[in-house]
């Protein structure tokens, strides 16, 4: 089960109020390489792993990605809350309020809603392992991509920890996958087209 | 009942302390998932885990609860209480 921590990962913040920077960073909320498609990858995967490695490695890496997913809320939240209509409406954040107003929504930087189509679940553990490697890269593209878009330091800060929490993710997936290796050469029994 | 309810309560020192090292086992942990006879690591995740606990043990008492379940002697009820961790400005 999950239980809830009243505190942040990572001290996420906002030097000042930007509606334009909000309707980019959302895409790290409910976009296709965004922290929630992230969380909900790892978690739906964990249970058909083959070895104890990986289904902890899955299991904390969902996890700290929800805490991800919160962090992404937290950025979008302060950079539009308190921000009057008339203001927002001169902003690439207009559609979304037209929508929710200055709720959180997990959408992707053009409106299109969260699908878990953005992701697989594989029963095989390579095919999976390997989508996660990938999964990686592309989110650590999307804060370099992001990263471009802003010049406030505090938001800097946040995306370059997230930036780095996905090298570090690549990393752990990397050593899973070498793991997973050594394990079809030991039972090939258990996969018989290794 | 609102006259009871008391001010908010914070400590961010404390609370940004409590971050560091959740965060620490945060990465502790993920190493050791991978590297389960890291004898280093190990030490550095039950220092850090024990020094942890102390600081939340410390931060719930005097400023309320960073847990649901924490046993909580007073009322309010203070789980519900602002800030929520997306309302607190860590510029501070």
């Amino acid at each position: 089960m999950w239980e809830y921590k009243k505190f942040l990962e990572f001290p996420a913040d906002v030097t000042r109020k930007d509606p334009d920077l909000a309707a980019l960073i959302v895409t790290q909320f409910g976009g296709p390489d965004g922290e929630l498609s992230a969380s909900l990858r790892y978690l739906s995967q964990m249970y058909t792993m083959p070895i104890p490695e990986a289904k902890a490695t899955l299991n904390n890496i969902g996890t700290e990605e929800l805490a991800h997913f919160e962090i992404i809320g937290t950025l979008v939240y302060k950079l539009v809350s308190g921000v009057p209509a008339d203001v927002i409406k001169q902003t690439r954040f207009a559609p979304h309020y037209a929508k929710w107003g200055r709720a959180n929504f997990p959408e992707d930087s053009s409106g299109n809603p969260f699908i878990s189509a953005f992701f697989a679940s594989h029963e095989d553990p390579i095919a999976s392992i390997t989508e996660d490697l990938a999964a990686e890269q592309k989110a650590r593209a999307v804060y370099e991509y992001l990263l471009d878009m802003t010049d406030d330091p505090a938001i800097i800060d946040t995306l370059a920890f997230l930036r780095q929490r996905e090298i570090i993710h690549f990393q752990r997936f990397g050593e899973i996958l070498n793991l997973l290796y050594d394990f079809q050469e030991k039972h090939p029994d258990r996969y018989p087209g290794f | 009942m609102t006259g009871r309810r008391r001010p908010d309560r914070i400590n961010l020192p404390l609370l940004k302390d409590i971050m560091a090292h959740n965060f620490v086992n945060v990465e502790a942990v993920l190493f050791l998932n991978t590297h389960p006879d890291c004898q280093e690591m190990l030490k550095l995740h039950n220092q850090n885990a024990e020094k942890y606990h102390r600081l939340v043990e410390e931060y719930q008492r005097n400023y309320g609860p960073l847990y649901s379940n924490y046993p909580d002697a007073e009322l309010p009820w203070r789980w519900i209480n602002d800030p929520w961790p997306w309302e607190i400005d860590y510029r501070r």
